[in-house]
């Protein structure tokens, strides 16, 4: 089985719903070592996202998410805006005018993604950012589609990689982003960008289990 | 022409900024613009990577561009602006790590003589030196005796001197020091000053920081130090600023 444009949009709006449910404790982790708006940020551009969706329903997957990127883009505020934007657009980018596309597709594109978001940020692993999720989730996809692992239990693989990269930021020093000011005091805290991206990864693999 | 952009998670801290520096840099041909806050009004807190890039691609219309930023997202949605921009837009737009309020206003001083982007960066750039030597002080103790200072009065075989007091009450604070500085970019001819109430050495004065970095208070005793071919004149216009208190 393949993944649908429609599994697509069914996973943005997936997406949006769990940053609604989830906005508040984002925003909590953010305040203990942030400046309290990763939540609040997020909804808002998700939201903007929920609103310009159906103007590319009809599209294709990269014109999809490429808009999901832009929306962000412009809503989002906080460095959240930026970095998500670019997983977004470069995924899109990645995959192209296709209506449809294969695990590996997704693999290149969320590549693409965390390529981008490391550029961008200038961060590494271990820098407790959202890289420290991401990077054990795509390390766990490629190894599961090497390993010929169907597409349901692959995606599930990388969400629980990007679990373990979350609860790993606990006792890291923070080194980029507005936590770095905090310094040793960063240290017991979770990432909240770790943790969204995780939330990301994690609605990836529910609803695109059954593809 | 050298614009400025100012980036901030605060309308109100962009705002209050470009107010500021309006009130030392008074051209009409210097643009300044912010990109800042979020949500329709601008009221949220937060930077947008899409309104940097339109403030970019405005501002690049007659000239170049110099970015002050405050924090955090500021930097990341100026980067991501700038990918955004076709490279020939980019080339003229230049990213400046100096802090955000004396930077901003520095640049803006130096951008409104029509200085080039070189060298209102540089300018931005020392902008935190001034504040630092103001609040830390220096360990130099004053040098300088009245003998001496007689001996220095005449008319030099390069250049010609004069020796003033400040009378106006704050110093050369920043509005002097920009008028100040705006006044030696009107004449051909350049300046060097020394503070010999303060003991400081001679400082070449290129912008308002280095004016700044004179720390003249009321009752400090300058050395003014001109050459070129509008010495003269320069000089007698200096003078004037000084006993009109600067307008103060």
């Amino acid at each position: 089985m393949t993944i649908q444009r429609d599994d697509v949009l069914n996973w943005v709006r997936e997406y949006a719903q769990v940053i609604e449910d989830n906005h508040e404790m984002l925003t909590e982790l953010d305040r203990e070592i942030g400046d309290a708006d990763h939540g609040a940020n997020m909804r808002r551009g998700f939201k903007a996202v929920l609103e310009k969706l159906p103007t590319v329903e009809d599209k294709d997957i990269g014109t999809i998410l490429k808009t999901v990127g832009m929306t962000l883009l412009s809503k989002v505020g906080g460095a959240g805006g930026p970095l998500y934007s670019t997983i977004f657009m470069k995924a899109g980018m990645t995959i192209g005018a296709k209506m449809e596309m294969e695990l590996s597709d997704w693999a290149q594109a969320l590549e693409a993604g965390i390529a981008g978001v490391a550029t961008l940020g200038k961060a590494q692993l271990n820098d407790k950012t959202m890289l420290d999720a991401l990077y054990p989730a795509l390390d766990a996809l490629k190894q599961a589609i090497a390993d010929g692992v169907p597409t349901g239990d692959a995606l599930k693989r990388s969400a629980e990689a990007a679990h373990q990269g979350m609860l790993a930021t606990v006792p890291l020093m923070a080194r980029k982003g507005r936590a770095s000011y905090l310094g040793e005091r960063s240290i017991g805290h979770q990432d909240p960008g770790a943790t969204s991206t995780t939330l990301l990864l994690e609605s990836v693999a529910r609803i695109w289990a059954d593809c | 022409m050298v614009n400025i952009l100012l980036v901030s998670h605060s309308y109100k801290l962009a705002t209050g900024t470009a107010e500021l520096l309006h009130q030392m840099a008074t051209s009409e041909a210097l643009k300044v613009r912010v990109a800042a806050g979020i949500g329709d009004d601008h009221e949220e807190i937060g930077t947008n990577a899409v309104e940097i890039m339109e403030a970019l691609m405005e501002l690049t219309m007659d000239g170049e561009v110099l970015v002050l930023m405050d924090l955090g997202s500021a930097l990341l949605s100026t980067e991501m602006a700038l990918q955004m921009l076709d490279e020939e837009t980019a080339a003229r737009v230049r990213m400046c790590p100096a802090p955000f309020v004396e930077g901003a206003i520095a640049a803006g001083v130096q951008a409104n003589m029509g200085s080039s982007l070189q060298e209102v960066y540089d300018e931005a750039m020392g902008a935190l030196d001034a504040k630092r030597k103001q609040i830390l002080g220096e360990e130099e103790t004053p040098v300088e005796e009245a003998a001496s200072v007689q001996e220095k009065e005449a008319i030099t075989s390069d250049g010609v001197e004069l020796r003033i007091t400040v009378t106006n009450a704050s110093g050369l604070h920043a509005r002097p020091a920009a008028t100040f500085v705006q006044t030696i970019k009107k004449h051909d001819a350049k300046l060097s000053v020394t503070n010999l109430t303060q003991g400081g050495e001679e400082v070449a004065i290129k912008g308002m920081i280095s004016v700044m970095m004179l720390a003249a208070r009321q009752g400090d005793e300058l050395i003014l130090k001109a050459t070129g071919n509008d010495r003269q004149a320069m000089l007698e216009e200096l003078e004037q600023l000084f006993l009109d208190n600067f307008g103060e």
